[in-house]
This record gives C-alpha cells, sequence and structure tokens, in this order.
C-alpha cells in the first residue's frame, strides 16, 4: 500500500469512527434544533389557529405500555412525519418543559420525544385521561430522568390550545415492567398520569397520577 | 444591551486583562516566541523548545477551561445542524454563493475525482435553488420568518435537502484539503531518452 492511499484510509477510517463515536450526540443535536423550531413555531400559531378537533378516545384501566428500552416503532406503517407540537407538558419542580406531538406523529415515541399513548385523552377531554410516557436513565432522549424527585401535591402544567392546565399529583406507585399497566384512578375526575422507568431499578415502572385543579 | 464606542469597548478588555494580568502574560509570551519563531533564527532545538511551550501552555488552557469551551463547541456543532435542518433565507442564499464559488475554485485547481464531485454536487444545490425559486412563486410566504418556510413541506423539503447536502459537501472538501495536505506532491517526470 502506497503511503498516499495509507494517508486516505487512515482518514476515512477515523471521520468514520467520529460519526460513530458520536451518532447519539447527533441525534440528539438534530432533535434539539427541531424542539428548538416546534417552539418557535407553536409560540407563533399557538395564539391564532385553532387546533383540529380531535375523536373522543376511550380510558380503559389497563392499558398497553409500549415503553423500555426494547421500544421500536413500526415507522414504516406511519407515513406521517408531523414534528409540529400541539401542546407543552411542563414540570417546574424538576425544571422540565417538553412538547408533545399528534398521537399519530413519527415523533411521538419515547425514542424521540415523551409520548402520549395511543389510549391517551387529550387534555381538553372532560374526565379522560392524558397518559404521556418518556425515558428515564441517563440517553439523550431520558426526558422523564429526574421524575422520582416528584412527590404527592406537587404541581404538573399542560398547556395545551392556549389553555393552561394545572395538575396536582395524587398517587405515585410502581408496576411490573410487562408491557402493561393498570392505572388506578378516579374516573370523575380529569387525570394526567406519566409513566417512566422505576430510578435504578430494571423491572418496575413508576405510575404518577395527578388530577385536573385548574385551567385558565 | 449598550451601544458602546470602541474606545469603551478597548477600555473594558484591557480592564479584564489588567484583572486577569497572568494570563495576559502567557499570551504576550506566545506572542514573543511566535514573533521570534518566524522572524528570528533559531537553532533547530529552540524551535523545539519553543514549540513544547506552546503546546504545553495550550494544553494548561484546554484543561483549565474545558467547561467554556466544550460549551462553545456544543453551541457551535448546534447551530452547524440549525444551518443544516432550518436555514434562513440568508444562509441559503449564501450557501448558493459559496458553492458557484467552489465549482469555480474546483475547476481549476481540484484533482480530476473531487472537480467532478463537486461539478455535479454543486449543480445538484443549483438545481434545488431554481426549483425552489418555482415554489416560491406563486406561494405568499414571509421569507424573513423561518417558521413560516418551514410551515411548507415542499419548501421545508428543499431548504432541507440543500442545507444538509451543502453541509455535508463542506465538510467533504474540508476533510479533502487537509487530507492534500498530508499528501506527497509527487511531479511526474518526462523519461528522457537514453540518447540524452
Amino acid at each position: 500500500m502506497s503511503r498516499n492511499l495509507k494517508i486516505i484510509v487512515s482518514f476515512i477510517v477515523l471521520f468514520v469512527g467520529i460519526l460513530i463515536f458520536a451518532s447519539e450526540y447527533f441525534k440528539s443535536k438534530k432533535i434539539e434544533v427541531y424542539d428548538y423550531m416546534n417552539e418557535l413555531y407553536y409560540n407563533e400559531i399557538v395564539d391564532v389557529e385553532p387546533l383540529e378537533e380531535i375523536d373522543n378516545g376511550s380510558t380503559g384501566t389497563i392499558i398497553n405500555l409500549e415503553i423500555g428500552e426494547e421500544l421500536v416503532e413500526d415507522t414504516k406503517s406511519k407515513e406521517i412525519n408531523n414534528y409540529t407540537y400541539i401542546g407543552y407538558l411542563s414540570i417546574p419542580k424538576i425544571n422540565f418543559k417538553k412538547g408533545f406531538t399528534e398521537k399519530d406523529s413519527k415523533y411521538n415515541t419515547v425514542n424521540k420525544n415523551i409520548q402520549i399513548l395511543s389510549s391517551s385523552s387529550y387534555p381538553d377531554e372532560e374526565f379522560g385521561n392524558v397518559i404521556i410516557a418518556g425515558h428515564s436513565g441517563n440517553s439523550s432522549v431520558s426526558y422523564f430522568k429526574d421524575l422520582y424527585k416528584l412527590n404527592l401535591d406537587d404541581y404538573i402544567y399542560i398547556d395545551y390550545n392556549n389553555v393552561l392546565y394545572t395538575y396536582k399529583i395524587v398517587d405515585i406507585y410502581t408496576i411490573p415492567k410487562t408491557g402493561k399497566a393498570e392505572i388506578k384512578r378516579n374516573k370523575n375526575k380529569t387525570t394526567l398520569t406519566l409513566i417512566t422507568c422505576t430510578k435504578n431499578v430494571k423491572t418496575t415502572q413508576t405510575i404518577y397520577i395527578s388530577e385536573l385543579v385548574n385551567k385558565e | 444591551m449598550v451601544d458602546m464606542t470602541l474606545l469603551d469597548k478597548f477600555k473594558l478588555i484591557f480592564e479584564f486583562i489588567e484583572k486577569n494580568y497572568f494570563i495576559g502574560l502567557v499570551i504576550l509570551l506566545i506572542g514573543v516566541i511566535l514573533f521570534d519563531l518566524i522572524y528570528g533564527n533559531n537553532k533547530r532545538q529552540t524551535k523545539i523548545l519553543y514549540i513544547l511551550t506552546i503546546i504545553l501552555i495550550l494544553i494548561y488552557t484546554i484543561f483549565s477551561y474545558y467547561k467554556p469551551l466544550f460549551n462553545i463547541i456544543d453551541v457551535y456543532i448546534t447551530n452547524v445542524f440549525k444551518l443544516a435542518y432550518f436555514p434562513s433565507i440568508v444562509d441559503y442564499l449564501t450557501f448558493i454563493i459559496i458553492t458557484i464559488l467552489i465549482q469555480f475554485i474546483s475547476i481549476k485547481k481540484a484533482k480530476p475525482i473531487i472537480k467532478n464531485i463537486n461539478i455535479w454536487v454543486g449543480f445538484i444545490i443549483e438545481a434545488l435553488f431554481i426549483f425552489n425559486l418555482i415554489a416560491l412563486n406563486g406561494v405568499n410566504i414571509n421569507l424573513s420568518n423561518v417558521t413560516s418556510i418551514y410551515e411548507n413541506n415542499l419548501l421545508l423539503s428543499i431548504f432541507q435537502t440543500t442545507g444538509i447536502l451543502f453541509i455535508i459537501w463542506l465538510i467533504f472538501n474540508i476533510i479533502v484539503l487537509i487530507v492534500n495536505k498530508f499528501l506527497e506532491n509527487k511531479i511526474d517526470m518526462p523519461k528522457l531518452n537514453d540518447n540524452y
């Protein structure tokens, strides 16, 4: 092998190595950029454009839970590539704010963002249950990594359709990680359920049930 | 934000250097070393000593100020991604101008393979620019507003494809430039006839 060829091959190997090594970082940068643009877009449209009507979804007691490290979203069957946020979830206590998309968006997956589960209601449904899941841990998409710091009576907010929904945590419990979760909630109240893996425990998930206390 | 005069800006910078006089002295030392390296007539050992001193100072600086340094690199990469995925109209036009410039330079100076790649990638970016003009013709979009551009899926596709292609192409050209510095530049000599 000539010296020149060796140099070229070395550079290619170095470049590919950097790409592989930093691939997670680059993915997180892409998400960050989309977040930034979505936030700009959301702030512009929220005052002028009414959101589309949403079908009333049923809120079952047992829901199919598709979160976990092994989750693979079947994006091939969904051609929708809508990265636009329709609302924001914020928890001031842990300095958390993140947008969420429509259920059928390609971005509505815990591998990219926080995810509204398919059996979830939207915040404007009376006596509905908004169910949002997210990863905990240390990855770039571990948006719910600080959820363990929450206690009963802490407040969670959802900004949706230009209305601010205030929820108060009423119950926190863990369940085994089986792919299904039992949601114990008062069906006469409008609720918000957050689901994530239990901190430092691989076999369980923690569920945070909160009830609507105010909307303005 | 305060609109300061040039004198006020210099004054503030000198005040800052006064407060951090040690760093100021180190930078002055590097300046003196560089001056002596470039214009002085030094022995080989002195040059090695100078270069080692500069490297040591640089390593010390990186270790001492790695947090703001990493922060700057992180912000830089975020902005490169922003440029690739959501270029503004100014960024987009700058892409086109740089594309034309790279093509012109490549025609004269680049090696055949690189020249071909640059001409054809440049052609794709320019073709996308024409498609962009066609797409923009007839739609009511505020071009100064980035979100207004990206509301339109066709424009989003054109802008993003151009942005990503341009950034990858630019990185490719930078790597080619660096690699060229390391390659041996052999000049083909004409074969001499035995009679000469």
